[in-house]
């Protein structure tokens, strides 16, 4: 029998890359879904449950932000509760990836980046699956141009660069301080209060607008909401700025995953 | 051609036990001014080394001495703080097997998983699969998923991945250690298809006789140095010298120094059962009580020839250890250790004796075969060893007659001739004629 080796050159490390990458957000998604019957929709019913908590206690208050229609306030206060979902469940579980991958690292040669990288990418998927269809629904009821369905893919996009530099971000610093969940925890229950989900933007104090701006988040909930909810589409600086903020934040999170990435081995 | 070379690599870590892996504190500190860059230690010192494409090579060392550090450098696993590793092929490692399975996905797709993470494209190990279920023998688990699996299985299904790849550079670590006795079998018949194909085999293993037996070279790493390299049989001799003197200075010199001659001992030696006196330094395990006994399991001073017995040692463990040696020297008037049963022999170094509590063991002595005479108990040794490396962790040895007993002759052998040998069983003889005169 002739074995052939599976080192050859011609094997690239971006084919090698690609999969593995393959192959852990499979098994991912296989151990997520394993014995659940509703797969992917299961992610939905946390945002469900929340939205008909907030249409029952803010709705009638805030309806008139929603030209007086708690139908567009239950939509917005569901559009922003499943990008939040999205982002915290992807980032909390990509915080903890590569030291749970330590015993791995330490054996086989491995890059360090497929592990959060997997993580994120699993959670987009089941994005794409359980939530997308949705959003796209909406968006085609409310505007009945399936124009608008393209322009979604901005915000859609930038929010997972966002959830990627997030996560190459807090999965390094969380090999030097094992304690930094705690901190992180705290950090997103900030962004989930700071980021318009249940609430309208308009009730804001204008002088705290240049501080949720800082919110990478704010960008992306807010054009998705325009799009899906009010049937418009979004500003091109809105668009952009959604797209740039995620564009920094990947950059920020690589780059320091990129420098620390050598003090890794020490501490796993 | 050399195929691995190390060119004066050293590598710095970082010790883990300094380090707080806590951001409050590390904050903390900061804001105080009392924060202090972690410390590194020299893990690795200037190792030369060239390995031949071809050769069988071993690493001996005890454990912290850099040899796993070492593998990993060479598998590029961890990059030398200075230094140069030059690899020529394609190495597959194979430390500890098993290690990237996820328990809750089926057996079919760790080993995709698995594969590709050795470096296979996805594609081939789907093409594998059956085979490797095959010479794993889990042909009917391709579905389970990995934690419904025994041990057993797991570490087979580990084996049968890994040497699915025919590597130009082999690494050994402990691997042969896993599974049942026939299955190592097929696995060291797996290896020996890499020995003949000429790849370069790198080996780490306690088994030092192995190493001897399989390997032309060898390192033998101290302290992250190359304490010795050359021919294999002359480096483990070396290392067992060496490991003897510094691990148990007073066994080396019982071995090193012929025995005394003990007449003029005059405190008379307990018969039948004694106690063992305590260690001089504080140990996790103590020796209490030793014993001769019967078949019956009942004390006594007096054993026929003919009848089998046993050496019974109380023993209490008194704080957690990891694993646990018994040896027992059995010496004659003359002072020559007829027997040395050694516990590892028999019973596994974990497990149920390392308890915390008090325990009895039994050594199963057969007859015929201690010649009728007066015999001693003359030196327990109790340790906690290293599994791998065998270093002494903590220990009670005592080297002194601890009991004396005396094996007497059978009614059934008066007529039996005793010479003057140490042992004497029961030996068949046959004599053939080979031709008339």
């Amino acid at each position: 029998m002739a074995i052939s080796s599976p080192f050859r050159s011609s094997f690239s490390s971006a084919q090698r890359y690609w999969d593995l990458l393959r192959v852990l957000v499979r098994r991912n998604l296989k151990v997520r879904y394993r014995g659940s019957f509703l797969g992917p929709y299961w992610s939905l019913l946390n945002p469900l449950i929340m939205t008909v908590l907030y249409a029952a206690i803010f709705g009638r208050t805030f309806a008139s932000y929603y030209d007086n229609s708690l139908a567009k306030y239950v939509l917005a206060a569901f559009t922003g509760l499943i990008v939040i979902n999205f982002f915290s469940a992807a980032t909390t579980q990509a915080l903890t990836s590569i030291v749970a991958n330590g015993g791995l690292l330490n054996k086989v040669r491995l890059p360090t980046s497929i592990f959060p990288a997997s993580v994120i990418i699993a959670n987009f998927v089941q994005f794409l699956i359980g939530s997308m269809p949705l959003l796209v629904l909406v968006t085609l009821i409310t505007s009945k141009n399936p124009l608008h369905v393209l322009v979604l893919i901005v915000p859609v996009v930038s929010l997972l660069l966002v959830c990627a530099g997030i996560a190459f971000l807090t999965s390094s610093l969380y090999v030097f301080f094992r304690d930094l969940p705690y901190f992180y925890e705290l950090l997103v229950f900030v962004l989930w209060i700071s980021s318009p989900i249940f609430y309208p933007e308009e009730i804001v104090p204008p002088q705290l607008k240049p501080i949720l701006a800082l919110n990478p988040l704010f960008p992306v909930i807010s054009s998705v909401r325009q799009i899906a909810v009010l049937g418009t589409l979004p500003s091109l600086s809105l668009l952009a700025g959604s797209l740039l903020s995620g564009m920094m934040m990947l950059g920020i999170g690589w780059l320091c995953f990129r420098s620390w990435r050598s003090l890794f081995m020490d501490l796993l | 051609m050399e195929v691995i070379r190390l060119d004066r690599v050293s590598l710095l870590r970082r010790t883990q036990e300094e380090f707080s892996y806590n951001l409050k504190k590390t904050l903390l500190s900061w804001i105080e001014g009392k924060y202090r860059k972690p410390a590194r230690r020299l893990v690795l010192d200037q190792i030369e080394l060239g390995i031949e494409a071809g050769e069988k090579f071993g690493i001996v060392g005890a454990n912290g001495s850099g040899k796993s550090t070492l593998l990993k450098v060479i598998c590029s696993i961890l990059e030398p703080s200075s230094g140069q590793v030059r690899v020529r092929g394609n190495i597959a490692p194979l430390i500890e097997l098993g290690a990237g399975f996820d328990p809750e996905i089926s057996v079919a797709d760790n080993i995709i998983l698995y594969g590709v993470m050795l470096g296979f494209r996805e594609m081939e190990m789907r093409s594998r699969t059956p085979e490797i279920l095959e010479f794993a023998e889990l042909e009917e688990y391709s579905a389970v998923p990995v934690k419904a699996l025994s041990s057993g299985m797991v570490a087979r299904l580990g084996f049968a991945i890994a040497t699915e790849v025919q590597p130009d550079i082999l690494i050994l670590d402990e691997v042969l250690s896993v599974g049942d006795e026939s299955f190592r079998n097929k696995c060291k018949q797996r290896i020996e298809r890499f020995w003949h194909a000429h790849s370069t085999v790198l080996l780490v293993s306690h088994d030092l006789d192995f190493i001897r037996k399989s390997c032309q070279r060898a390192v033998w790493l101290d302290h992250g140095k190359v304490r010795m390299l050359g021919q294999a049989d002359e480096v483990i001799d070396a290392y067992i010298a060496n490991f003897r003197i510094e691990e148990d200075p007073e066994l080396s010199e019982r071995l090193l120094s012929p025995p005394a001659t003990e007449a003029a001992d005059e405190t008379p030696v307990p018969l039948g059962e004694g106690l063992i006196p305590p260690p001089a330094s504080l140990s996790q395990v103590l020796g209490t009580r030793i014993f001769i006994a019967n078949q019956e399991k009942q004390v006594t001073a007096e054993i026929p020839f003919d009848q089998s017995f046993y050496i019974g040692l109380d023993y209490t463990v008194t704080a957690p250890i990891e694993s646990l040696v018994i040896g027992v020297y059995l010496t004659n008037e003359q002072g020559l250790i007829v027997l040395e049963p050694v516990s590892i022999n028999w019973v596994p170094l974990q497990g149920a004796m390392v308890a915390v509590g008090q325990h009895r063991a039994y050594i199963a002595i057969p007859a015929p075969l201690l010649k009728p005479g007066t015999y001693f108990i003359s030196a327990i040794g109790l340790r906690e060893i290293d599994p791998v490396s065998w270093a002494v962790m903590t220990h009670h040895f005592w080297s002194e007659k601890l009991v004396e007993f005396r094996v007497v002759v059978a009614e059934a052998y008066q007529q039996e001739w005793f010479g003057q040998e140490a042992v004497h069983p029961i030996l068949h003889w046959e004599i053939e004629s080979v031709g008339e005169h």
